[in-house]
């Protein structure tokens, strides 16, 4: 039983992007586009392997400075957010600061972020990574943390419990649940933010440098590879955050 | 007197005005006592139990208990309230080890374990101790809720409507269960209720507050005991006239308005 769910799990997926890029190869072939217009899957395919060896140098570049970033926005994150969950008056006084910050459009940001630390190029990607992803978990700690119901203090308070047991018994756990969903925008988000550096700010690393080569090399293809290859790890990160929902929240979900 | 509430007022400070919400309200409690505190809606019951249990200080006024001034919370209170509040990602056992967690440290989780299993077996959920809250009905989860504001074995319990949100079916049930867990284990009890019914059934005393600010308007003492563990008793001649004797005095204290 559990074995063909297993098989189901691998299965349905494999065959809803298999029926995908055939949709897609019909549609090309069809239509009749040129390689400049729309690159087809099987065009794809050899545009991977031609550059192998810089998918797999370049997509690690990128993919290292991504969960870096995010570890990072987690923490900063995570931080804010337990600020801004037990105090009011911090909540008040951060909430528009941070609400403006969040609304700049980060494309907006990369230049300036390059020209305040021109050269550290993994620094920038670092920050506009932290910078575009740690809001949502910010939002969904702090409230988490405000809306606990009083009872569950009330009970923990009337036995003498500090704060700190307190918030490591109930509510860091209770706020697990809306933490991951907010893991996984920002997870989205990441890969937003090295891409954004990478193109905008062209240091010569990462996969949005494949990108723009394969942009002035008129290899669309290669192009097409790319934005392949960066579904794929953000594909891949996302399960990455599921499964780590299912081992720390997993009792959030019900069957 | 164990507990002693001595003439305390207590108000709530909102940015313009204050609200005064007890005034001058003072009773007592015998040890190993059972007591159900009933009045109107908003008249500071709720608020009554969190001065009891050291949550927050009266500004008037003040709460002995063996005669030692209370102004902190103290280890020896349980307390269980209409939402059970129960920790969705820990198991039944688990849930009711919680105060242990804080209360005694020392203990080992063997011995936590044991200890909440017992209460467990005496409410009858034996069978659920590895279930989560989620697979629990409502009934079920209060009792949970009556375990763990049990298992450290506090000399006050002190219950905020625990069974108004329940079916009345269920509520008997637990009624009853209450009754089993006050002959088992020794402590001292403060009940709010909505129902006179369960007031009768359970204490030994009511004690009847007044619109807001809330003090004490009649203190009846129950004084015939429903010994057996069957809820039929409460439809005997004697608890029947109690409960219109109640009635008319908490119907009285509508009409003053
Ligand atoms: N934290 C608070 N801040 C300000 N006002 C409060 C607070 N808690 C309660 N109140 C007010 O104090 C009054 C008494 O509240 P309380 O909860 O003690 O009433 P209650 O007797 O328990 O009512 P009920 O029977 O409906 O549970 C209410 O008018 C309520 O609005
Ligand atoms: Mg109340």
């Amino acid at each position: 039983m559990i074995k063909r769910e297993l098989l189901q799990q691998i299965f349905v997926p494999a065959f809803s992007i298999f029926t995908f890029c055939i949709f897609w190869e019909l549609l090309v072939w069809a239509n009749g586009w040129p390689d400049y217009k729309m690159a087809s899957p099987s065009d794809i395919g050899p545009a991977f392997w031609k550059f192998k060896t810089l998918f797999i140098y370049y997509g690690w570049e990128t993919l290292w400075r991504t969960v870096v970033g995010l570890v990072f926005a987690v923490i900063v994150g995570i931080g804010l957010g337990i600020i801004m969950g037990f105090s009011k008056i911090l909540r008040d006084a951060l909430f528009p600061i941070l609400v403006g910050f969040n609304a700049i459009p980060k494309a907006t940001v990369v230049p300036v972020i390059a020209l305040m630390f021109v050269g550290m190029h993994d620094m920038n990607t670092i920050l506009i990574v932290i910078f575009i992803a740690f809001f949502p978990i910010t939002v969904s700690i702090s409230v988490g943390l405000s809306t606990l119901e009083p009872e569950y203090e009330d009970i923990l308070l009337s036995l003498g419990a500090s704060k700190l047991q307190i918030f490591y018994k109930i509510a860091l756990p209770k706020t697990l649940p809306e933490f991951f969903g907010a893991l996984k925008v920002s997870t989205t988000l990441a890969f937003i933010g090295t891409n954004l550096m990478e193109i905008i700010e062209p240091h010569g690393k990462g996969l949005g440098h494949l990108f723009d080569s394969g942009k002035i090399n008129a290899d669309y293809p290669l192009m097409f590879a790319v934005l392949i290859a960066l579904a794929v790890m953000g594909i891949f990160l996302f399960y990455l955050v599921l499964i780590l929902e299912r081992i720390f929240a997993g009792w959030a979900e019900r069957s | 007197m164990y507990i002693n509430i001595k003439d305390i007022s207590h108000k709530y400070s909102n940015e313009d005005e204050d609200l005064l919400v007890l005034k001058d309200l003072s009773f007592s409690v015998e040890k190993d006592k059972f007591v159900s505190i009933v009045g109107p809606s908003g008249c500071g019951k709720s608020t009554l139990t969190k001065l009891i249990a050291g949550l927050s200080m009266p500004y008037k006024g003040k709460i002995l208990i063996s005669g030692t001034p209370i102004n902190s919370p103290r280890k020896s209170i349980g307390m269980a309230f209409q939402n059970p509040v129960l920790l969705e990602w820990r198991t039944t056992v688990d849930n009711i080890c919680l105060p242990l967690e804080i209360v005694s440290p020392q203990m080992t989780r063997k011995q936590k374990i044991e200890r909440a299993t017992e209460l467990l077996e005496m409410v009858g959920l034996k069978d659920f101790s590895q279930s989560r809250p989620s697979q629990l009905s409502g009934g079920m989860k209060q009792r949970v809720s009556l375990c763990r504001s049990l298992v450290h074995r506090p000399e006050i319990l002190i219950l905020d409507e625990p069974f108004g949100a329940l079916d009345a079916f269920t509520r008997e049930g637990l009624w009853r269960t209450l009754k089993d867990l006050k002959t088992s284990e020794n402590f001292t009890c403060i009940l709010i209720t909505h129902d006179l019914r369960e007031a009768i059934y359970l204490s030994d005393e009511v004690v009847i507050l007044t619109d807001r600010p809330g003090t004490v308007k009649k203190s009846v003492k129950t004084n015939f005991q429903i010994n057996s563990n069957s809820v039929d008793e409460l439809y005997s001649k004697e608890a029947t006239e109690m409960l219109a004797f109640l009635r008319k005095q908490i119907e009285l204290s509508h009409t003053k308005l």
